[in-house]
């Protein structure tokens, strides 16, 4: 009963967000001012009626309510209560009415929000593009993913959640991922009210900026949650494996990263119009092709859902927006037309263009690296899919020219630079790379990548400090203050530039793991029996004891490691393989000791009923800077969304003025 | 029964709150107010990025001056426009 309830509200959601779609349109073109006060009313209503609907969805899960498919399918009688709200997320129908539920929420933020004179033209349109995305969502809830579906009768208890997706990691991921997703919806309808407003403007670029960073941020958040988590429950080691469902949150990311960059030279000096508009019609695409290549089962991938009808409701939807709105902008291309034209090719603008163009690249390669096994199941009638070689051999040097140009473009001026004035701030960077190189090749790492990736590390990393140190050094000496309070004066007057930087600094910190345990992973394998001490790669490892122990919703088969360090550390790790019997599967629970050296990572591989057990040991050098990077891009991403300081500087430029 | 009740209930409201601005017709109809906001002075110089105090005029790094933006779009201004020709959004003190 409470089910049809929620089936209900998500009807009237999408009757209210498709005519308020329709009333937003008429009213503005119309000039018909209580037309659209009545569609803001239906934008409301269809917020109301989502939230309403995810509001049953959550008392169904709790109450666990197996009468109805989907609570049946994702919940158990044993399933903590943590995985029971993740359950919300954890699903294909519910994930999608968690997503329009973001949308709906972002929308209701922008309908407040945005509702100055100078917003007012823009508005409607605004408010329409949401409301349009809402309705599509809605459409799909009510027609094939219908989360509120009852069964004929109503079982004891529910299948559970697939154990690989207990794990904190899987709270956080999925719904970060979509949060991403979801609100990059905004940046799309303030491209689109734009065009469709007559105003393609910069006017729309500065509200549009920090609902990008906050995209952006989410996305970022769900990538690096989404590879922690395959290192930590995958039991396999790496953290990214080149999967189409990875590789789909990757694209819109990397072309999301393009429109930020491409946005901040728009904003500065009102060039790369067109060009960001695409790129953010474009993200907005690839978070929607995204959930098509994991709804649709178009491309086989680790992620198994089901193959279904779904995907092709995106594809259209897909097909549409995209076609739809870039037509639109090439209708109104005129208007999107630049002030200037590129000065130099040696100037910062450029800069930004080159990294865009890379960033594009790199999102081209790993996109037709996903639909590949689609192509040649259209011509050849299997899938082919393309192994991770590829995308190491392809992505991999683009990587690395993106990096590299984090450390030019922020010596470059605005307009123009000349090489004398490039040569002379990249000197120091420069030197310290061959240092590091030096120091590198003397202890003998000389594998060519390490030497590449940490001598580019070195290069950047050093030509960022020295940024900080000469905005630093520079107040110390006009203000005469000390160091501490000058770098963070310099920092807090331009959090935009210095909050770049932080993350350019994670980013780094990142590939520092990722070349590091690319590079000197190693890997033992050994067979042991309880009471065994064995030493391997500066570790002795101690197999104290076996567990055998039966659990409501398991099997659990635990090893009990005592492994120590030369230098008298040690930790206890514990390894497991356990038996769920909801799905009938061996899941692996690896145990890490995570050092800021290396990680050391035991996998229970094999085990015998007298506790003889296969262990597999991996050696993951730089691993932990790889989180610590995802960390520090976090805080460097809300340095430079954080309002306060444009708020200051802009009152102090009224007072000024007034 | 009782779902069918709640939901003509819910529909109603929903039908009630789409309806009645347009019922209250142009009585309550306010213009759009019109734009017009002041001018403010850069807060960073537009060559090199560098953050200016208010009294700043000219770039202490690279000594560009440090002109006028539109309060708006943030775009650099002559300090002649009367409207800005980023956003159009009308300026004050326009002469």
């Amino acid at each position: 009963m409470i089910a049809d309830i929620g089936y209900g509200a998500l009807l009237l959601a999408f009757l209210s967000a498709g005519y308020a779609a329709l009333a937003f349109v008429l009213g503005q073109r119309r000039r018909y001012p209580e037309l659209i006060r009545s569609a803001e009313n239906g934008f409301r209503m269809a917020a109301l009626w989502v939230a309403a609907s995810s509001l049953i969805m959550l008392y169904l899960l709790v109450s666990r309510d197996y009468q109805v498919r989907y609570v049946f399918e994702h919940v158990s009688n044993t399933l903590p209560l943590a995985y029971v709200l993740s359950a919300f997320w954890a699903g294909q129908e519910g994930s999608l009415l968690f997503w329009l539920l973001l949308v709906s929420m972002a929308g209701l933020v922008v309908l407040y929000s945005q509702r100055d004179a100078a917003a007012q033209p823009l508005r409607p349109y605004l408010l329409a593009t949401i409301a349009i995305v809402q309705t599509f969502m809605a459409l799909v809830l009510i027609l094939p993913s219908n989360p509120f579906a009852l069964l004929a009768n109503r079982p004891a208890d529910g299948l559970g959640l697939n154990p690989l997706l207990e794990n904190v990691g899987m709270i956080f991921h999925p719904p970060t991922l979509f949060i991403g997703y979801a609100l990059y919806t905004i940046p799309f309808a303030f491209v689109l009210a734009g065009i469709l407003s007559g105003q393609p403007s910069d006017a729309w670029m500065a509200r549009v900026r920090r609902w990008s960073l906050m995209a952006w941020l989410f996305l970022s958040i769900g990538i690096i949650l989404g590879a922690w988590w395959a290192y930590i429950e995958l039991g396999w080691g790496g953290y990214w494996a080149w999967d189409p469902v990875e590789n789909s949150s990757l694209i819109p990311w990397l072309v999301g990263t393009a429109a930020l960059h491409s946005a901040a030279v728009q904003s500065r000096r009102g060039i790369f119009r067109t060009w960001t508009a695409v790129l953010n019609i474009l993200t907005f695409g690839l978070c929607i092709f995204a959930t098509f290549v994991t709804r649709s089962g178009v491309i086989q991938s680790v992620h198994a859902f089901e193959r279904s009808s779904l995907g092709w409701y995106f594809a259209a939807f897909l097909a549409i927006a995209m076609a739809g709105s870039l037509g639109l902008l090439a209708a109104r291309r005129r208007a999107f037309a630049d002030n200037y034209a590129l000065e130099s090719y040696l100037s910062r603008e450029a800069g930004f263009l080159i990294g865009n163009l890379l960033l594009v690249g790199a999102a081209a390669v790993v996109f037709l690296g996903t639909i590949f096994p689609a192509i040649t199941e259209l011509f050849r009638g299997q899938q082919v899919a393309l192994d991770a070689g590829f995308y190491n051999r392809s992505f991999g040097p683009i990587g690395l020219a993106i990096i590299l140009l984090f450390g030019v473009c922020p010596v470059l001026l605005w307009r123009r630079t000349t090489l004398t004035q490039l040569a002379r701030r990249l000197i120091v960077p420069a030197a310290i790379a061959v240092l590091t190189i030096v120091v590198l090749i003397v202890i003998g790492r000389r594998e060519p990548i390490a030497l590449v990736g940490f001598g580019s590390v070195a290069f950047v990393a050093g030509n960022i400090l020295m940024e900080f140190g000469r905005g630093a050094l520079a107040r110390m000496r006009s203000a005469g203050e000390n160091p501490v309070t000058a770098l963070l004066r310099v920092v807090g007057r331009d959090r935009r530039r210095y909050g770049g930087l932080i993350v350019h600094l994670g980013v780094l910190l990142i590939v520092l793991g990722v070349v590091g345990s690319g590079v000197y992973r190693q890997e033992y394998q050994t067979v042991m029996k309880p009471g065994e001490t064995l030493d391997i790669a500066g570790y002795t490892v101690q197999y104290v004891q076996y567990v055998d122990q039966e659990l409501p919703d398991k099997q659990r088969f635990a090893t009990i490691l005592r492994v120590s360090r030369p230098n008298g550390a040690a930790r206890e790790l514990v390894p497991e393989k356990n038996f769920h019997w909801n799905v009938e599967q061996w899941v692996s629970e690896v145990a890490v000791w995570s050092r800021p050296a290396e990680d050391f990572y035991v996998i229970l591989a094999g085990l015998s009923s007298d506790g003889t057990a296969t262990f597999q040991f991996l050696q993951e050098p730089l691993m932990l800077w790889m989180w610590i990077g995802g960390g520090v891009m976090v805080l460097g991403t809300l340095l430079a969304w954080w309002p306060a300081g444009e708020r200051r500087r802009r009152s102090a430029a009224d007072t000024a003025e007034g | 029964m009782l779902p069918i009740i709640i939901f003509l209930l819910m529909a109603g409201l929903t039908v009630f709150m789409l309806v009645y601005p347009l019922w209250q017709g142009s009585s309550a109809a306010r213009p759009l107010p019109a734009a017009a906001a002041p001018r403010v002075s850069a807060g960073k110089c537009v060559t090199c990025g560098r953050a200016l105090e208010p009294d700043e005029r000219f770039c202490p790094q690279c000594g560009t001056p440090a002109g006028l933006r539109c309060p708006q779009c943030g775009r650099a201004l002559a300090g002649d426009e009367r409207f800005c020709p980023g956003c159009g959004t009308k300026l004050e003190g326009s002469r």
